[in-house]
């Protein structure tokens, strides 16, 4: 803006500068570290040739790495142990180089810990399953023991009772092998999952060609795999086989089928024994594998308790060393130098680190701080706040701002709400909207410290977007006069009357217009008439190019600011001059037939008018003519159209070429001027100097640029009237809802269908209206300012400013 | 009659006076820059509410149709 007024914030980004830092070694860490508690500085990575493991603080880097890693570590075996990280009261201050060892301490206790208990956990379960199998198998074994005997018995008795000629011969011999059979059997136990053991069954039976006897006994409850610690539903199983080939083949199995198996005594007596041995070194191992819980939980705790410290130290030195990295060590190996950019505010800030630094390192030189001059693009930088900075945000996804060119967001905090709101019209809905994030705002600080989920936290992000969204569309929902569809009288009484008293051509002609004006926002009589879409059609149209005309001319405006911040005349004079007449005098012109048509009620056709102003210009305009001497003003207007296209295309390439060479030749009988400075800059960085003037890609450049602002100015008219149509959706939309549910559950006049019609209203209502239209105004609002406003202006092909800074260290990381 | 006019009078002057008051509190306590920055906004804000509202009453100045009832009603 220059002379007249002070700067306005936002509107250009911070004056930047280039500064190189010398800093003795001893105290470079130290200065690092006050640099990025201020934040203020984004260091060039002057090593960029040199691999990370070139670089001079690898292994430091290592180190942290390391640290960072035990930290997930702990973390991991925290999140395991259901231990929060707790943020400590008491913030003892550590050292690097004590943290290291601590850590390293800490982690290998927690791992010794934790393998003892492995081991523990692991012979724990696999006693647990013994146990199983000892109780489940010994039940099996004794009722087929006691059935054997029952059947012996009876065996014996029949053998003994009736003894008689019917008696077959070969029972006895038969009785009298078994006991000698039954010495080969063998048998093995074990558990198997659940759900492998159909088919651990089956394939044990074609194995052994049906030679074996499986029994099975369901375990009720899930049972800890020893091996892999997980809960799996079991069974227990029995498998006599006759011979070591069977045996083979079932231990093979049973490895496949991932069947643990366990030794089982014959003996009744023996199995006793096991039982009660086997429990008792359960309960001993239990008291075991608790103690050492409880080792575990209250050195976790204690981690815990200075973990969310330790791990910003972490952070905080990695990061350090990563910037000290990006430093070039002096041939000397006494001092690093470091580049880098910062806002020229900031230069008292930095030189004060410097000075902390120098004297909290005991170090005997300071660190010497000066500006270099460069012709590098410096990075664009806005000092916004919780307010601005979604708004900034908005933009910024377009593309960052060129280096101190005008910012758009200045006029989008206003106007992206007002397009968004003009598209969504109810002041209903707009109330709605308000108290969803006034909810927001005022649980701002709670919120802000949470983890979100993806959509709320969008919602969260740009809760000021929306809030002033809200207020305007409250605004224009009165000016619309639409409360969830429903007109209301608040600004006095309709214009509109009957003709007469018994209203007979109310249906027919029409009502008459008897008050003055209906004072602010439209007239409630149209809501409902039959002429209420014509009207608003009508209306919303011109409304929409109206609004479209003045941002336009807005978004050429600031490209005249631009211009004149640049000091580059040619833009003035033959791209913001041609281009402001362009467009005034086609589509300005057309916003004043409008407005003048509104003002004197003339029944001229507009579209007629602005086809014939091209076709042909020259013929009378009849019953359109709107004002005397239109004709001549049209011709001019037309004419003036015309010569400003080749005014945008031709003389700006030329002029460009013109300058180029003047510079050259000025260049090469210049004085060098302070030589030593010079050099330096040159050796130091790649000047970004005029490569060579390509002057048929300057005017092909140019050439696109006019087709495209020619063009541009119809179709981006056209564009706006997105307005128009969005919003006779959302009223459209919202009218439907209304009558087509509300009332006609009302008409039924029975509560149920009135309930369920208020249900499906408020559910149509929040769904369609409140998420789904909000979320298509906001597109096209967002596209409005893209492509229709800030292509009359803003370049966007800047890079942003990010300052080595703790406080940003967060957000980078998770 | 009179007191009531003098206190309506006084109730405008008062809004006017809180008007101003806000005008001020929101361009004018701040830096010269962020002033100009806070002024813009404002200005923006109120060049498009009048905007919307002068298009919509102007739309309706000098009907060219008049509202016609439905039938139903």
């Amino acid at each position: 803006m220059g002379e007249c007024c002070p700067p306005m914030d936002l509107f250009r980004s911070e004056p930047m500068q280039l500064v190189q830092i010398i800093i003795p070694i001893e105290s470079a860490h130290l200065t690092v570290s006050y640099l990025g508690d201020l934040g203020l500085l984004q260091f060039k990575d002057l090593n960029a040739e040199k691999s990370p493991f070139q670089r001079t603080y690898a292994a430091q880097i290592k180190r942290s790495a390391e640290m960072a890693r035990k930290l997930r570590f702990f973390k991991d075996q925290m999140l395991k142990a259901n231990l929060p990280s707790s943020k400590s009261k008491r913030q003892v201050d550590v050292n690097v180089d004590n943290l290291e060892v601590k850590l390293g301490e800490f982690e290998a206790e927690l791992i010794e810990i934790n393998s003892n208990s492995e081991k523990l956990q692991r012979s724990y379960n696999e006693l647990i399953e013994y146990k199983l199998v000892l109780e489940k198998a010994g039940e099996f074994f004794h009722s087929a023991q006691s059935s054997a005997a029952l059947q012996q018995r009876e065996n014996e008795s029949r053998h003994i009772g009736d003894e008689s000629l019917d008696t077959p011969l070969l029972l006895e011999q038969e009785a009298s092998t078994d006991p000698s059979k039954q010495v080969k059997l063998g048998f093995l136990t074990g558990l198997v999952p659940r759900g492998k053991s159909l088919a651990f069954e089956r394939i044990l039976f074609r194995a052994t060609r049906g030679n074996v006897f499986l029994r099975q006994a369901v375990v009720e409850n899930p049972v800890t795999d020893p091996v892999s610690g997980e809960k799996v539903e079991k069974n227990v199983f029995v498998v006599f086989y006759s011979g070591e080939r069977a045996k083979n083949k079932i231990l093979k199995i049973c490895e496949a089928f991932g069947a643990n198996r366990y030794s089982f005594p014959e003996d009744l007596g023996r199995q006793a024994q096991m039982i009660t041995e086997v429990s008792g070194r359960i309960s001993e191992l239990k008291t075991t594998i608790d103690i050492g819980l409880l080792h575990q939980g209250s050195l976790l705790q204690n981690i815990g308790e200075h973990f969310e410290h330790w791990n910003l130290l972490v952070r905080k030195e990695k990061s350090i060393y990563h910037h000290l990295n990006m430093l070039s060590l002096d041939v000397t190996k006494k001092c690093l130098v470091a580049e880098g950019w910062s806002p020229i505010f900031a230069s008292k800030q930095i030189q004060d680190a410097l000075q902390r630094a120098a004297f909290d390192s005991n170090s005997q030189v300071g660190a010497i701080f000066q500006v270099l001059h460069t012709q590098e693009a410096p990075p664009t930088y806005f000092r916004t706040n919780k307010f601005t900075s979604s708004f900034q945000e908005i933009v910024e996804a377009y593309g960052v701002a060129k280096y101190q060119e005008a910012n758009p967001a200045v006029y989008t905090i206003v106007t992206f709400p007002f397009l968004f709101a003009v598209m969504f019209g109810d002041w209903g809905h707009g109330i709605c909207l308000l108290l969803a994030t006034l909810y927001l705002i005022g649980r701002e600080r709670k919120l802000s410290s949470q983890k979100l989920g993806d959509i709320m936290e969008m919602a969260f992000g740009g809760r000021y977007v929306i809030l002033l969204m809200a207020i305007f569309s409250i605004y224009t929902g009165l000016i619309y006069n639409e409360f969830f569809s429903v007109p209301f009288e608040l600004f006095g009484s309709s214009a509109y009357a009957c003709r007469d008293l018994s209203c007979r051509d109310a249906t027919t002609a029409g009502l008459i217009k008897v008050r003055p004006t209906y004072p602010f926002g439209l007239d409630p009589v149209w809501h409902g008439s039959r002429s209420e879409l014509p009207f608003l059609n009508s209306l919303k149209m011109k409304m929409s190019i109206l609004l479209g005309v003045v941002q336009m001319n807005l978004g050429i405006i600031i490209s005249f600011f631009n211009a004149r911040f640049f000091r580059s005349g040619v833009n003035v004079w033959f791209q913001f001059i041609p281009q402001i007449i362009f467009l005034n005098s086609l589509f300005g012109y057309l916003s004043v037939l409008i407005v003048m048509k509104w003002w004197t009620g003339s029944k001229a056709d507009l579209y007629h008018v602005m086809i014939y102003m091209f076709l042909s210009p020259t013929d009378e305009l009849g019953e359109n003519q709107l004002f005397s001497g239109q004709r001549t003003v049209q011709l001019v207007l037309l004419l003036l159209a015309f010569v400003s296209v080749p005014w945008m295309l031709f003389p700006k390439p030329f002029i460009l070429k013109k300058q180029h060479q003047d510079r050259h030749q000025g260049q090469s009988y210049a004085l060098l001027e302070n030589t030593e400075e010079s050099l330096q800059v040159n050796s130091n960085h790649d000047a970004h100097g005029h490569g060579e003037f390509e002057f048929s890609e300057v005017f092909v450049h140019q050439m696109i640029h006019t087709i495209e602002f020619v063009l541009g100015a119809v179709s981006n008219t056209a564009s706006y009237l997105r307005l128009w149509a969005l919003s006779l959706a959302h009223s459209e939309l919202s009218s439907v809802f209304y009558d087509k549910v509300l009332l006609l559950a009302w008409g039924f006049n029975n509560v149920i269908i009135l309930i369920v019609g208020i249900i499906v209203f408020i559910c149509a209502t929040v769904g369609v209206l409140l998420l789904m239209e909000t979320l298509s105004a906001f597109l096209h609002a967002l596209r409005l300012h893209w492509v229709e406003f800030q292509n009359k202006f803003y370049e966007g092909d800047g890079y942003k400013f990010y300052p080595f800074s703790f406080a940003l260290l967060d957000d980078e990381d998770e | 009659m009179k007191l009531n006019a003098d206190s309506s009078l006084s109730k405008v002057h008062s809004a006017k006076q809180a008007e101003i008051e806000l005008f001020w509190l929101i361009c004018c306590n701040r830096g010269p820059s962020t002033n100009l920055f806070h002024l813009t906004l404002v200005i923006t804000a109120t060049i498009c509410c009048w905007m919307m509202w002068a298009i919509v009453y102007l739309a309706q100045m000098k009907p060219l149709i008049v509202p016609i009832l439905n039938e139903g009603e």
